[in-house]
């Protein structure tokens, strides 16, 4: 493991990487246009966004949120395990943060299961078109996050491995932006209108 | 540092009861409500980015372009609300 000091007050080296910040940054200007996409749409025809947002399910929407904020919780104690060489810990809050992203999914699933049973699909509105848009596409981005954790946990746990922080820490950093990602995502769809 | 990762999720958790009470207190479509909620959710936005993923210990430079992109983002969606 190499434990060599980075120093993260380089602007080139922000803590995991600087190829993960510019993909952060890329995800969150994406999202974010459509969000704000989303509102204008929503300010023209403000009765029909009002009525479909008072079909979402918000106690769902709560829950994931928890579920969501939980494992970033989990994550970063992964990373500081890590850091200080006690593995074992490290990869058992790697295996609850990916087990808190496997809640994420069975309750989004669960919420779409509801919403397609009553018709609610994504050319029912232009509400509706948003709705399942970025939420799928946040959801691929947890699916996809869930992969890179339990890899990083086999690569961290095979003998005479490899793994150093920085890795672990990216890892993480990716995990935190499905985080900030519903932090923007959810009071926009859920909550207003 | 583990004290720093307990106590910003305990805030992040109060933060998610507190937003939650809002929008159950007020059903009815108001711009100000709208306004405290969404920034209720851009402090747990920053609690996540500058604890969880450790940007305190980054260069100014991150920190400011993350400020500015949330600020952008949040001052658009406002000003149109």
């Amino acid at each position: 493991m190499n434990t060599a000091k980075i120093d993260y007050k380089n602007i080139y080296y922000p803590p995991g990487g600087i190829l993960i910040w510019i993909i952060i940054f890329l995800e969150l200007i994406t999202f974010g246009m459509a969000l704000v996409a989303f509102v204008h749409d929503g300010t023209k025809d403000y009765e029909t966004f009002h009525r479909a947002k008072l079909q979402l399910n918000t106690a769902l929407g709560l829950i994931n949120t928890v579920f969501l904020l939980s494992s970033g919780y989990f994550m970063a104690k992964a990373v500081h395990e890590f850091e200080v060489k006690n593995i074992s810990k490290a990869s058992l809050y790697l295996k609850i943060t990916a087990l808190g992203g496997l809640l994420f999914i069975v309750v989004k699933f669960f919420e779409y299961s509801a919403k397609i049973e009553h018709g609610l699909t994504p050319d029912v509105n232009s509400f509706y078109m948003y709705y399942w848009l970025l939420t799928a596409f946040h959801l691929i981005h947890v699916a996809v996050g869930i992969v890179i954790i339990l890899w990083t946990n086999y690569a961290m746990r095979k003998p005479n491995s490899g793994t150093e922080a920085e890795e672990v820490k990216t890892c993480g950093a990716f995990w935190h932006m499905c985080d900030l990602i519903w932090l923007l995502l959810f009071p926009v769809l859920y909550l207003i209108f | 540092m583990k004290r720093s990762e307990e106590s910003t999720f305990i805030a992040l958790l109060a933060l998610t009861l507190i937003s939650s009470m809002v929008t159950l207190k007020n059903s009815e479509s108001n711009t100000t409500i709208y306004a405290l909620l969404l920034i209720l959710w851009a402090v747990k936005f920053i609690l996540v980015a500058f604890n969880f993923m450790e940007l305190k210990k980054a260069n100014l430079f991150w920190k400011v372009t993350l400020g500015f992109v949330l600020t952008l983002i949040l001052t658009i969606i406002l000003l149109l609300l």
